[in-house]
């Protein structure tokens, strides 16, 4: 079955052929085909949402794919649930670890297949086993020790002992340097090399053009859901790559600048702003203009987007607001100082679900009434004219935020700060899980709001969005804001930035 | 580097016994030494015995037995509230099927046993197939089976044979039997615990249940089993305390706020609320403090009332000590 | 969905559409008319009245429990604080009628005040509100009976006890009180900003914190309404109850089976103050039939655990 694998020297251990996988309206993967190879370390690289994650997920058994095969050393394989791709020996090092704190590295190895001789476990054989395997990776922890009490780093490496401790051929690594130190890469990188030279076949994905090019044999881009390139890494230099990753398929999307720099009110400043994850944040919000913070997974850029909005607010730091100190140590002082928040989770941070979309949009009006005040009703005609400059043409207003679409229940939450009239807006990834016609639609209102003198800072881990509608283009890694771009910078060297130096 | 790893064995050995024993127990020494002083000058009985220790001992055994199978489920992350009626009605069943009849314990005592083992199975399914709040299913089958021992047993009197109360007031090699008793549970239950597949996998349910899941453990078999060992440890501790009491009442489970208490012993003895973290020795530790404390307000001859005030202070405060560090909502 | 924006007015038809009616209004219904059917008595005037004066007290404490359920929490105590009440008030006045409002108004603060404690307990030392009230309970039944010393003493006099007692033109007072607590209730969860939180706090408290609601404050102060609920359903009991070291027993599971019955959800965000009357209203009813049915009393606990625990599974279904 399937077509004859096109031969690159051996045969390749696992290969997808012309994999395509549609959710609902959107065509996820188009008919992608790759092959992986034992003992080569093979990159996957891509914009948010071009299609890697469902191809992960393929891979893992998470989803099964509507068209295409499975190869396994040349057979077909079938896997619809995670247990069977384990069973074929693949399996994943999560960002998310999947470890139990409270319990040894050596029980964490072996939670779900204990070693157990009439009923007894064997304690002992599962500790000597355990130093053996961690000995193998060189990991020079004991293996008694309490995993909830290592670091980020040396639980990833746990991680990793637990997946090659038993049959495994292909290991995927997912972003695994979003949460290390630099040393900490450093030591995984040696991890994986030995894991290759052991014969594994290794997929690892990345953002960040260093990692890819030190690490990996080969590479893969994957661009709206279809392979844009598989090469040798030798055979590319990391602005090809890059620019086989990008293209400014919504450009008409974004809207026309007005070319000039806000300098009117309001401006937030932060001075040496620290905070977990945060530290020496140096940044000014002006009024009349659109900032944007591009940062990878890991880079602080959602810690400032709470500490700006003070959940929890910076631990250090002066923060401004025209010229005047603002303490923001909660959500209720940010919102009397004129600042609005549409946070990253908008399912579980930023609506009530079940409820009415008549509360979720009256609540922040609702929160700075007072408790015995009674609750704006906000007449018709001010709720219609807040919907009409959203786009927003709800049915019925006491149906649950739940029955929306991600556009309209983000509509709703942006249309909550119109309400109260916020005059600094803070964006986390403001279009997440939206349609493309509601990505325009807020693309086109931020601008507005921008114009009409608001001061708009949007934070996203999507370049494309940064670049079209900010300013001005901050980039933010390992905690910090390192670089500032104006918005016609090329998107090659706004990634590179923000992907870092070589880390090896 | 492999020979440090190797001769590493013995001492890590040592120190996974020593990591068995809960800095808890080291607060009891330490409360018991003190109490010395303390009840050389209060106490009406005049000072620290051997007999306050082994009262104590003997008190603590039936709380103990229930907080015990309240670890298994305090372990997966559950809670069993219903744990006091179980206890009413096992030793009222057991004084019910008993009658003074020596031959009707070992009767008795299985059915009993099978029977709180199935009330925790109830709880189980409730917790895992229905998704009902564990706090909510227990507190619920709790009250109905209140309500079935109030209407069926209100003005009952039956007893246990003089020979079944041997369990309680029976003394082996100088030293009270029910000390035994617990020994014994202890020593099954951290066998269960430690060295079982079950309990690794209890740990690791609690701990991260997804993560369990992923890991190919069974996590519903492994809740509704904990839950089973807790309803079958509260209808021993029934069993028990209808040994010491000599006739059971439908009464005497609430009365003993054996819910509240179990689950603040555990809770004092280092296990987490969430699940995941705890142990039987931990428990224990918990027991013999409040156990303690209970005597000591005794011996200072504390009134009653009082007593059942400074209780729930402690429950709140005992709880509050390990889940202020959480940064999680509760209600 | 459309992009554009139609001017057609799709505003909320919030008038024209056709509620659902809750189903707690068919539910007392189809117990009331088995409860006329099998003792007619219950059609006439006094026995109406009479067991609607019983329920009163339940009525009160089931909206009280309204306010902590809408919160996401429970409150366990108020059983134990209406004993509690009664049993300080009845040794306070002794029969003195004189000092018979000081009295009432000492209930509401000691019931404001307990109902602060829980509040703070669940909300800064993050103790579940089921262990943290349950502890409460302990407190306040110890509390009183060591202050009474161990069984009912003094009493209550007839000023004390005109609340729950006293009817104008025939009318049982209780149920006036009843009708403005009720009223009271909602317009504060329906109609004021403070009840608009706090249904946000019971369905989603990161995202009500993250929209500046202050979570710990609304908790807090649903506790104390729950609290307030317990002094007054305190003394409508002392109406028709005497003053016992069990006044107050089992109410605070009567309350939040009837806040269950009529439709509240519990851990949160679900509910409404008529409704949970109503549900109040037929758990009572539910008793009384029981009771002529020659059930005994304590398969009232069964019928509650029933309710408690199919109300839970049944809305973690629909989720």
């Amino acid at each position: 079955m399937g077509m004859a694998g096109t031969a690159i020297g051996a045969e390749p251990t696992l290969s997808l052929r012309n994999i395509s996988k549609r959710y609902g309206a959107v065509q996820a993967l188009t008919s992608v085909s790759v092959d992986f190879f034992r003992g080569r370390v093979h990159g996957l690289v891509g914009e948010n949402g071009a299609g890697k994650s469902t191809l992960m997920k393929v891979l893992t058994g998470a989803v099964a794919p509507d068209e295409g095969d499975c190869m396994m050393d040349g057979r077909q394989i079938v896997m619809n649930h995670p247990r069977e791709a384990q069973a074929h020996g693949i399996s994943i090092v999560h960002q998310e670890l999947n470890l139990f704190p409270h319990r040894t590295i050596a029980e964490n190895i072996f939670a779900g297949r204990e070693l157990v001789v009439g009923g007894r476990l064997q304690i002992q054989a599962m500790w000597t086993r355990t130093a053996e395997i961690l000995r193998r990776l060189e990991i020079d922890l004991d293996p008694d020790t309490l995993v909830g009490g290592l670091s980020v780093a040396s639980q990833q490496m746990i991680e990793i002992a637990r997946s090659v401790a038993f049959d495994v051929s292909v290991l995927i690594f997912d972003e695994p340097t979003a949460t290390l130190a630099e040393d900490d890469c450093r030591v995984l990188f040696s991890l994986i090399r030995k894991l290759r030279a052991s014969g594994l076949v290794i997929i690892y994905i990345s953002h960040r053009m260093a990692e890819i090019f030190d690490l990996c044999d080969e590479v893969t881009v994957i661009k709206d859901g279809r392979k844009a390139l598989s090469t040798p890494t030798a055979d590319v230099d990391p602005e090809q790559l890059v620019s086989a990753m990008i293209g400014r398929r919504l450009e008409e999307y974004y809207p026309p600048r007005k070319g000039v720099l806000g300098h009117a009110k309001p401006t937030l400043t932060i001075n040496g702003g620290f905070g977990q994850n945060l530290s020496s944040i140096n940044l000014e919000l002006r009024g009349g203009e659109i900032t944007g913070v591009f940062g990878l997974k890991g880079s602080g850029r959602s810690e400032l987007a709470y500490a700006l909005w003070g959940s929890p607010g910076f631990r250090e730091g002066a923060v401004k607001l025209d010229g005047r100190p603002l303490t923001l140590t909660n959500a209720r002082q940010a919102m009397r100082a004129g600042i609005g928040f549409v946070p990253e989770d908008r399912k579980n941070e930023g609506l009530a679900l079940e409820h009415a979309i008549r509360k979720n949009f009256l609540l922040a009006k609702c929160v700075l009434t007072g408790w015995l005040g009674v609750p704006d009703p906000a007449g018709a005609r001010a709720t219609q004219a807040i919907f009409d400059r959203v786009a927003f043409a709800p049915t019925d207003l006491e149906a649950p935020a739940s029955s929306l679409s991600g556009g309209n229940q983000q509509k709703v939450v942006l249309s909550k700060w119109l309400l109260v009239d916020a005059q600094i807006l803070i964006l986390a990834e403001p279009t997440r899980g939206v349609d493309i016609g509601a990505k325009a639609t807020i693309y086109g209102l931020l601008r507005k709001l921008a114009d009409e003198g608001r001061a708009i800072l949007v934070l996203s881990s999507e370049l494309p969005e940064v670049l079209g509608i900010s300013d001005r283009v901050l980039v933010m890694r390992d905690g910090t804001l390192v670089a500032e771009f104006p918005p016609d910078a090329a998107e090659a060297d706004v990634l590179l930035e923000a992907g870092g130096k070589l880390h090896a | 580097m492999h020979s440090l790893i190797v001769n590493l064995g013995p001492r890590v050995r040592w120190r996974r016994i020593l990591r068995r024993v809960p800095p808890i127990f080291w607060a009891l020494m330490l409360m018991l030494l003190l109490s010395v002083p303390l009840l050389a000058v209060y106490s009406r009985a005049g000072g620290m015995s051997w007999a306050f220790i082994s009262n104590m001992l003997e008190r603590s055994v039936t709380l103990a037995i229930v907080a015990v199978g309240q670890t298994f489920v305090i372990l997966v992350g559950s809670v069993d509230l219903s744990v006091a009626f179980v206890i009413s009605l096992a030793a009222v069943l057991a004084s019910f099927i008993m009658q003074g009849d020596p031959s009707m314990i070992a009767v008795a005592v299985p059915l009993i046993l099978l029977g709180g083992a199935l009330i925790g199975v109830v709880n189980g399914v409730l917790v895992t197939r229905l998704n009902v709040n564990p706090l909510i299913a227990t507190l619920g089958t709790g009250l109905i089976i209140q309500g079935v021992l109030n209407t069926s047993f209100q003005n009952f009197a039956g007893s246990v044979p003089r020979e079944y109360q041997q369990l309680a007031y029976g003394r082996l090699l100088g030293l009270p039997a029910p000390i035994f008793l617990l020994a014994a549970l202890v020593a099954l239950a951290s066998f269960v615990l430690v060295r079982t597949r079950f309990g690794a996998h209890l740990y690791a349910v609690g701990g991260n249940k997804e993560a369990a899941r992923l890991a190919g453990i069974r996590t519903t078999r492994v809740i509704m089993l904990a839950h089973a060992i807790a309803g079958l440890l509260a209808a021993a501790a029934g069993l028990f305390l209808v040994s010491r009491l000599g006739s059971g009442a439908p009464w005497v489970g609430p009365d003993g706020i054996y819910d509240l208490e179990s689950i603040a012993a555990v809770v004092v003895g280092g296990a987490l609320l969430a699940g995941g973290r705890g142990g039987v020795f931990g428990t224990l530790a918990g027991v013999l403090i409040l156990g303690f404390i209970d005597s000591l307000f005794n011996q200072l001859g504390i009134d009653p009332y009082l007593k059942q005030v400074l209780r729930g202070a402690i429950i709140i405060a005992a709880v509050a000590v390990y889940s202020i560090r959480s940064r999680e909502e509760v209600a | 969905m459309s992009i554009i924006s139609t001017k057609s007015g799709t505003l909320p038809k919030r008038f024209l559409r056709l509620r659902a009616i809750e189903p707690i209004y068919f539910i007392l219904i189809a117990i009331v008319a088995a409860m006329v059917l099998s003792n007619p008595i219950y059609l006439d005037y006094g026995p109406m009245m009479q067991l609607l004066r019983r329920s009163s007290p339940l009525m009160v404490l089931a909206v009280g429990q309204l306010f902590v359920i809408v919160s996401g929490g429970f409150d366990l105590a108020v059983g134990s604080l209406i004993t509690f009440l009664i049993l300080i008030c009845a040794l306070l006045l002794n029969g003195n009628p004189e000092l018979a409002y000081f009295a009432i108004a000492l209930c509401v603060l000691v019931g404001l005040m307990s109902g602060a404690v829980n509040g703070l307990i669940v909300s800064f030392w993050k103790v579940p509100s089921i262990i943290a009230t349950l502890g409460m309970l302990l407190i306040l039944r110890g509390g009183g009976l060591y202050m009474s010393g161990g069984s009912a003493r003094g009493n209550l006099p007839d000023t004390f006890r005109a609340l729950g007692r006293d009817s104008v033109f025939g009318f049982p007072v209780s149920l006036i009180v009843v009708i403005v607590f009720g009223a009271v209730a909602w317009l504060i969860l329906h109609r004021t900003s403070f009840g608009r939180q706090l249904y946000m706090v019971g369905s989603n408290p990161r995202a009500a914190t993250l929209s500046g609601v202050n979570v710990a404050g609304i908790r807090i102060a649903a506790f104390m309404f729950s609290g307030l609920s317990a002094a007054i359903a305190a003394t409508l009991l002392s109406g028709f109850s005497g003053v016992s070291t069990s006044a107050g027993d089992g109410y605070e599971l009567q309350a939040i089976s009837a806040a269950v019955l009529g439709g509240a959800v519990l851990l949160g965000g679900r509910g409404s103050v008529f409704p949970v009357i109503a549900g109040a209203l037929a758990l009572h009813a539910l008793f009384t039939l029981l009771n002529i049915w020659g059930f005994p009393k304590p398969m009232r606990d069964v019928v509650q655990g029933l309710i408690i625990i199919c109300a839970v599974a049944y809305s973690a279904r629909r989720k």
